[in-house]
């Protein structure tokens, strides 16, 4: 009797077509070569996160100096002309884009202040783009408030401290004990955090860019 | 040096840093409470260049920082607080007059407050100073009162305090810790290496020092205050002088400033006639000394002395003997024992008589010759000068050429009357020892020769004459080479790596190994780090990798590129292509990040550098990326720079040697090429490029070289994609029994030789013979390189198709999908041979009918393929069409349409000119659209089909009849629909 073999053992996890996490990588590697919808889709999906940082960048203080949305604007004039440079670690984009578009954004803000606390003019410096105008167009649209609020709407509805965890580990790509120190809570402590935190947003928006910060689960004993 | 954060090039560290630096300024401004520049440092440990930069760059626009009230001392804006002394407190401050930021000592409260005796040495330093001009000393610009404020204005060195350097050292944990400088500019031409280059660094940073040192003296000024924080060390590693506050002006005839109860200097460095209240007559000696406990001090991290009190720490020197920076670092050259000794003599008049002296003897040390502080033995001026200067030795002796060319040692520089011609030409002590030098290396010059004249004789012509074979002669010379040289290690290392080198090259490769593995053992425990012994490892890597050993070979590498970088230097050309030849291992390995860092690395440094072999070197490590990626396109171009690069080093003048090397570097271009374009189709290319090597390499090498069986193979490799099959099996077995004789057992060319072959008889149905091969194959990859390498997963996937062809799906599934299990590991899911094995699994599959298995792996791997690299993509998709075509049968039609569309689509992305491929495909879409009953879409489809065909005549000729069949039955779906 003929006995078929067992796919199950090594099929695939299922996944969702709609579900991003490999379309970023897709996206990404079609924007290099050139495809403007690839572009806008990459702008569309990580602006809320951007902006997420450069709030948390931008308080206190700073937050009389420059506005987050003009950071993020800012940023992907900056960048996305550069993404060529960005290389994906086993096979994924996601995590080395946020940490290099993060660096972006801190290094941004960095720049805002000197100016600020240098005492010069506000007009900060226009940054040059090479940007096809559709782009530029979609960026508008990704930092205009009609198509962030989903995403960081759930972001600034944490608790400060989540907050503070998601854009430090999760969008600045921090490791873990660098950040536990920072906040003054244990390594474990900041496990428990950052995978509630992640949890309770993927729970409020599923299959979202959420899906694509990669998780650390507690530890035994966390 | 200010740099303003750029949105060009972020650092995420620095970028974190000068965040939280920022935030603490905005708070401590707010707060009225500005901090110092050193405070600030300290806050930041580890970033004082940084927060340096940040406060700098904010006070060019403010007014500057508080001083007794004040931010501004006569022309001086004050900037922030460099630290402060005994003498007074140093400001970085702005000239308003001239574009230059200065340091700005000041000395406040000079009205009647201050005693006159402060005064009075605060204006001598100035003038002091003010009187020397050396790179090494910090110039005074001018000396100045404002309101009651005394300044000296003096440049700003930038850097940091050899007392930093040796805190900051002191403070590490680790135990070999030894004091890090920056590097130092080398002077002149000299580019040579050092066996312990921190030691050298610090030596010429405290030689530097003392030169500068004896500027001060011969102007008649004795510092009196020599220790680490009055000595700058640039970002270049340069040493500066500072403050020169308790400078005695010997020449000044006027009273003293020393009271009979005042002792002035820093103790712990503090000759001992300084420690000696009421001396008169400290002069420069006593600056040697303090210089000497600075050299003791960065040699070992710790003063000569523990004693702190000026009373204790005479005495410990009187009561002796002088501490030796050996007993605590036994690798520190012998003579710095002499040269401490002589600095730090208690009784000055065995101490150096100048700064100069001292100096020399350091630069002496450094280039290995005999310091003046005592005289050395003849052997060890011997090899002190062969250590400095091997090019000169080996220009003395005999070249020895390869046994290959035949040619016959010279023995030129063996006539002693020449050597002592040459000798007389310099000084006494010089000709001395380049005598003693070249006499050694002539008496084994002359052995070897001797050797090698015996070697290509023979007491018996009958046996050997002029037409002996080369291989005899090497196993005569072998089998004597041991008795010849047992006193003489060197040259019998040098010997039995002339040997196993003629092996390799004529593929004795098990000769080799043992040859080239005992000339390392000897070079290892009588040579050290050396050219010669990097190159032996390189070879012993070479030949780890031709017998499987990849870990062996990337361990051989990485200690060559070490050690070639410790005898050589980081940027030097040998260097940098052994940094290339390690990536090219690592990507061997599967360790592609690795190799990708050093790709990364080589990359910085091959852009700077002029030789044409390091950008070959980097060249071939990118395509070797790239095919690892499998981004053809990217290889392929690459490989057409190389070959512009060869074409460039051929057209040069080169000598036989260096022409054959030349030609040989070319070749391995062209393999490369022949992979990469057969995997383009491009195969009457590749078979042109494998004709003329096998035409330029046979006659050099023989029929039966073993460099020979990778251009069989490739050779092989393009027939069979021409559909020569008979040709591309011949090939394939000369491979294999080429490959089979140089390597007894395992080895990286015989099994990928075995799974090609295995791979073609399938093909050509021959499947139980085929099983054998791919079997065995399969066995040699995972015993070579581990069950989760590539090489296993191609291997797999050509036992798939084996056993498939014999209808046994079970197996045929089990073999794809470890091999799709080891791609998804190695490669991840969006690789072109993942998603290639991907379709064989769901090929399989649907044959088997798991129909949604089949479906569910195209849904997640057929998208995937659209961003990949369109070279190789027509293959893959030609695949996914025979899933299409599989799932059809099992009556799937709406999964194969969808397939289909989306093969026609990304084949009209990747290949648009193919009109014959896209006919074929739009063919298969309009058919099956129509068994899935859609009838309006395939209608569709045909006519894009038929439209992509205009202008193609022959594409169209091909598939008229069949488009005209199509469009008949299409025609009649219709009619049917619509009565």
């Amino acid at each position: 009797m003929k006995r078929n073999a067992d796919y199950t053992r090594w099929m695939p996890e299922p996944r969702d077509p709609d579900d991003a996490f490999p379309m970023t990588s897709l996206h990404v590697r079609q924007a290099l070569a050139g495809e403007a919808e690839s572009l806008d889709w990459i702008v569309l999906r990580f602006t809320p996160l951007l902006l997420a940082q450069a709030r948390y960048r931008l308080r206190g203080r700073m937050a009389s100096i420059c506005d987050p949305e003009d950071v993020v604007n800012d940023v992907w004039l900056a960048a996305l002309p550069k993404l060529h440079r960005v290389e994906p670690r086993a096979g994924r984009f996601t995590p080395v884009l946020l940490s290099y578009l993060s660096s972006f954004v801190l290094n941004r803000v960095n720049t805002l202040v000197m100016k600020h606390l240098r005492d010069k003019p506000s007009s900060t410096p226009s940054i040059p783009s090479a940007l096809p105008a559709q782009t530029l167009g979609a960026i508008t649209r990704a930092v205009s408030a009609e198509r962030r609020d989903a995403v960081l709407t759930a972001i600034e509805e944490l608790d400060e401290l989540d907050r503070e965890v998601l854009v430090l580990r999760g969008i600045e790509q921090r490791p873990g004990p660098e950040v536990a120190e920072r906040l003054d809570v244990s390594p474990g402590a900041l496990r428990v955090r950052y995978h509630r935190a992640l949890k309770r947003l993927r729970d409020r928006l599923p299959g979202g860019v959420f899906d694509e910060l990669d998780d650390e689960p507690p530890a035994p004993g966390d | 040096m200010s740099r303003e954060p750029s949105t060009d090039e972020p650092d995420p560290e620095r970028a974190a840093v000068q965040h939280a630096l920022l935030q603490r300024l905005l708070d401590d401004e707010a707060a009225g409470s500005l901090a110092s520049l050193q405070q600030y440092q300290q806050q930041f440990p580890g970033h004082e260049e940084l927060v340096e930069d940040v406060l700098e760059e904010l006070a060019t626009a403010r007014e500057g920082v508080s001083f007794e009230g004040r931010g501004r001392i006569g022309p001086y804006v004050l900037l922030a607080e460099l630290g402060r002394g005994g003498q007074g407190t140093v400001f970085l401050a702005r000239d308003t007059r001239l574009p230059r930021r200065v340091a700005l000592k000041l000395l406040s409260g000079t009205g009647s407050g201050l005693a006159s005796r402060r005064l009075e040495r605060f204006r001598r330093e100035a003038e002091a100073a003010s009187r020397l001009d050396h790179p090494g000393i910090c110039p005074v610009y001018e000396f100045g009162e404002s309101e009651d404020v005394l300044y000296i204005a003096m440049r700003h060195v930038v850097g940091e305090s050899l007392a930093l350097h040796i805190a900051r050292a002191a403070a590490r944990e680790q135990a070999s810790t030894r004091l890090r400088l920056p590097t130092t500019a080398q002077s002149g031409s000299d580019t040579r290496s050092s066996g312990t280059r921190g030691v050298d660094r610090i030596l010429l940073l405290v030689e530097r020092a003392a030169r500068a040192l004896h500027v001060a003296h011969e102007a008649g000024i004795v510092h009196r205050d020599v220790k680490p924080g009055n000595i700058m060390v640039t970002p270049e590693g340069d040493a500066v002088w500072l403050d020169f506050g308790l400078a005695r002006d010997l020449e000044d005839g006027g009273p003293t400033l020393t009271h009979s109860d005042e002792v002035f200097g820093t103790p712990a460095y503090m000759s001992p006639e300084q420690l000696r209240p009421g001396e008169r007559g400290v002069d420069r000696r006593a600056d040697i000394w303090a210089l000497g406990v600075t050299l003791f001090e960065c040699l070992t991290l710790t003063r000569p002395y523990r004693a702190v009190a000026p009373v204790e720490l005479a005495e410990a020197i009187a009561r002796g003997p002088t501490p030796d920076p050996r007993e605590r670092d036994p690798s520190l050259p012998g003579d710095l024992s002499v040269v401490v000794a002589t600095a730090l003599a208690p009784d000055r008049e065995h101490r150096y008589a100048s700064a100069l002296d001292f100096a020399e003897d350091l630069r002496r040390v450094r280039e290995r010759e005999p310091i003046h502080a005592r005289p050395a033995g003849p052997f060890v001026r011997a090899w002190r000068w062969s250590q400095r200067n091997t090019v000169v030795a080996l220009s003395l002796a005999v070249v020895l050429i390869s046994l290959v060319s035949g040619l016959v040692v010279s023995l030129r520089y063996a006539d002693r009357a020449r050597v002592d011609r040459l000798a007389a030409q310099r000084s006494e002590a010089a000709a001395e020892q380049e005598r003693e030098l070249a006499l050694a290396e002539v008496e084994r010059r002359t052995l070897v020769n001797e050797f090698l004249r015996f070697v290509l004789s023979s007491p018996d012509p009958l046996v050997m004459g002029r037409d002996a074979p080369l291989g005899q002669m090497l196993d005569r010379a072998v089998a004597h080479v041991d008795a010849r040289f047992e006193d003489q290690p060197l040259a019998h290392a040098e010997v039995l790596g002339m040997l196993g080198r003629t092996n390799f090259e004529l593929g004795g490769y098990v000769e080799a190994v043992e040859l080239v593995e005992r000339e390392v053992a000897l070079r290892r425990a009588h040579q050290g780090p050396s050219p010669e012994l990097v190159e032996s490892l390189f070879i012993l890597g070479e030949l780890a990798a031709l017998r499987g050993s990849l870990d062996d070979q990337l361990a051989l590498y990485e200690e060559a590129y070490e050690m070639s970088a410790e005898v050589a230097g980081d940027a030097a050309a040998r260097t940098l292509i052994l940094l290339a030849e390690l990536g090219e291992a690592a990507v061997r390995t599967a360790d592609v990040e690795r190799a990708r860092e050093l790709e990364a690395e080589l990359a910085e440094a091959a852009a700077q550098h002029p030789g044409s072999e390091v950008r070959l070197g980097h060249g071939r490590l990118r395509a070797r990326l790239a095919i690892h990626d499998a981004r053809w396109d990217d290889a392929l171009q690459i490989y057409e720079e190389l070959l512009e690069i060869h074409e460039q080093i051929l057209a040069r003048p080169l000598t036989d040697a260096e022409r054959a090397a030349a030609e040989w570097a070319r070749h391995d271009t062209w393999q490369g090429m022949v992979a990469v374009t057969a995997r383009n189709r491009r195969s009457d290319l590749a078979l042109e490029l494998t004709d003329q090597m096998l035409a330029f390499l046979q006659p050099y090498l023989g029929a039966e070289h073993p460099n020979l069986s990778v251009i069989w193979s490739n050779r092989a490799s393009v027939l069979r994609s021409l559909d020569r099959l008979d040709e591309a099996e011949a090939s394939y077995r000369r491979a294999l029994e080429i490959s089979r004789a140089a390597v007894q057992g395992p080895s990286s060319t015989t099994s990928i030789n075995l799974n090609n072959l295995g791979a073609l008889l399938a093909a050509r149905g021959r499947l139980e013979e085929s099983l054998t091969y791919l079997q065995e194959a399969l066995a040699m990859l995972r015993a070579l390189n581990g069950s989760e390498h590539p090489s296993v997963a191609g291997a797999l996937g050509n036992l798939g198709d084996a056993h498939r062809a014999r209808g046994d799906l079970v197996a045929a599934t089990e073999a794809y999908a470890e091999s799709f299990q080891i791609l998804r590991a190695v490669h991840g899911d969006d690789h072109l041979e993942t998603i290639h094995q991907a379709f064989q699994l769901a090929s399989v599959a649907a044959s088997d009918g798991e129909v949604e298995a089949a479906e569910q792996l195209m849904q997640l791997y057929l998208p995937r393929l659209r961003a990949l690299s369109k070279l190789g993509r027509a293959g893959v998709l030609a695949r996914a069409n025979e899933v299409a075509r599989e799932l059809s049968g099992r009556g799937a039609h709406a999964a194969a349409a969808s397939i289909l569309e989306e093969t026609n689509a990304q084949l009209a992305l990747s290949n648009p000119d193919d009109a014959s491929a896209r006919a074929r495909f739009g063919v298969q879409l309009v058919g099956e659209l129509e068994r899935a009953g859609r009838v309006g879409e395939a209608t569709e489809a045909l006519a894009t089909t038929r439209a992509l065909l205009e202008g193609h005549a022959d594409a169209a000729s091909e598939w008229d009849e069949e488009l005209a069949r199509l469009q008949a039955r299409l025609t009649q779906a219709g009619a049917a629909a619509d009565g």
